[in-house]
């Protein structure tokens, strides 16, 4: 059974507000807390986020050479943001977090997908690949680019990949 | 004890250095600390005296409307969490009675508040 103390301490919207709390609150049941003591006073230096990225310039892909890969080396980890919207992600059979999305809707046997491959990991660091593949190697896929932005969540980087044509008809 | 507690060894003494971790979760996922300013209220009974603890370096509450910390605690933003340090010199203050956080989140799209309850805190004088 809940303690009514506790429920005034929950209940600002409907008025009824603990007197003795300095506290004015508006419960968002979306968010929640956990809390852990931390027992002898054991806090362990947290390492600043960081990231380098093995290209930093724009790629070029083209449609027949099919494949690229770029390293990152980043703490604590990364994850993949796109300035396109990506039609499906999810991890593939390598254990790599995949994204794809089909660029050219006349041909949805052709698709992009970019995967977030970790190598290795470290205490400090750890490195991941990004592969940019063209799916099927259509030739019949159009040209374009996408920006990948790569974050740890507090510093992120990007880089630019063009997919040429180079079916000429 | 709050349902998000994770339990200690049942008691804290008001005589140490106590620590607490604190994540701020959305669904599944923990928010980034930089993304919210804290308020938290410290008590041990219902009349006991309320001490904040405040923390604004996510620069969302206005100067003009901060609160003052007491004296005696001190807040370490992490990534994704934040650790509150309470020394002997602000539990003094309190009562023998059950260690209580209220804390109040103001984040640049929202805001949001909950009760914790933990541990009883009492004196290892008596």
């Amino acid at each position: 059974m809940n303690n009514p103390i506790d429920q005034y301490q929950y209940s600002y919207g409907s008025g009824l507000v603990n007197p003795y709390s300095m506290l004015t609150s508006t419960v968002s049941v979306d968010y929640y807390t956990i809390c852990r003591p931390i027992m002898g006073g054991d806090i362990k230096e947290e390492h600043p986020d960081f990231l380098n990225l093995g290209a930093s310039e724009g790629l070029i892909l083209t449609t027949d050479q099919r494949r690229l890969c770029v390293t990152v080396v980043g703490w604590p980890s990364v994850f993949l943001e796109f300035n396109r919207p990506f039609v499906s992600q999810g991890v593939n059979a390598y254990g790599a977090e995949e994204y794809r999305w089909y660029w050219d809707v006349e041909h949805p046997d052709s698709f992009i997908g970019v995967q977030l491959l970790k190598e290795e990991e470290s205490e400090t660091w750890v490195r991941y690949c990004i592969v940019i593949d063209i799916c099927n190697g259509s030739p019949l896929l159009k040209g374009g680019s996408f920006d990948v932005i790569v974050s740890t969540g507090l510093v992120s980087r990007s880089f630019e990949v063009a997919i040429l044509q180079t079916w000429m008809g | 004890m709050s349902v998000n507690y994770i339990s200690s060894i049942g008691k804290f003494y008001k005589e140490e250095v106590l620590c607490f971790e604190f994540q701020l979760m959305l669904g599944s996922e923990a928010v980034w600390s930089r993304d919210y300013d804290i308020e938290m209220c410290v008590y041990t009974s219902e009349l006991s005296r309320r001490l904040m603890v405040c923390d604004y370096s996510a620069g969302i509450v206005k100067s003009e409307f901060r609160l003052t910390s007491a004296d005696g605690c001190e807040v370490l933003r992490r990534r994704n969490s934040y650790i509150v340090k309470l020394s002997p010199s602000f539990l003094c203050w309190l009562p023998d009675g059950v260690l209580t956080f209220g804390i109040r989140y103001i984040g640049e799209r929202f805001e949001s508040a909950e009760v914790i309850k933990t541990d009883p805190l009492i004196s290892i004088r008596r």
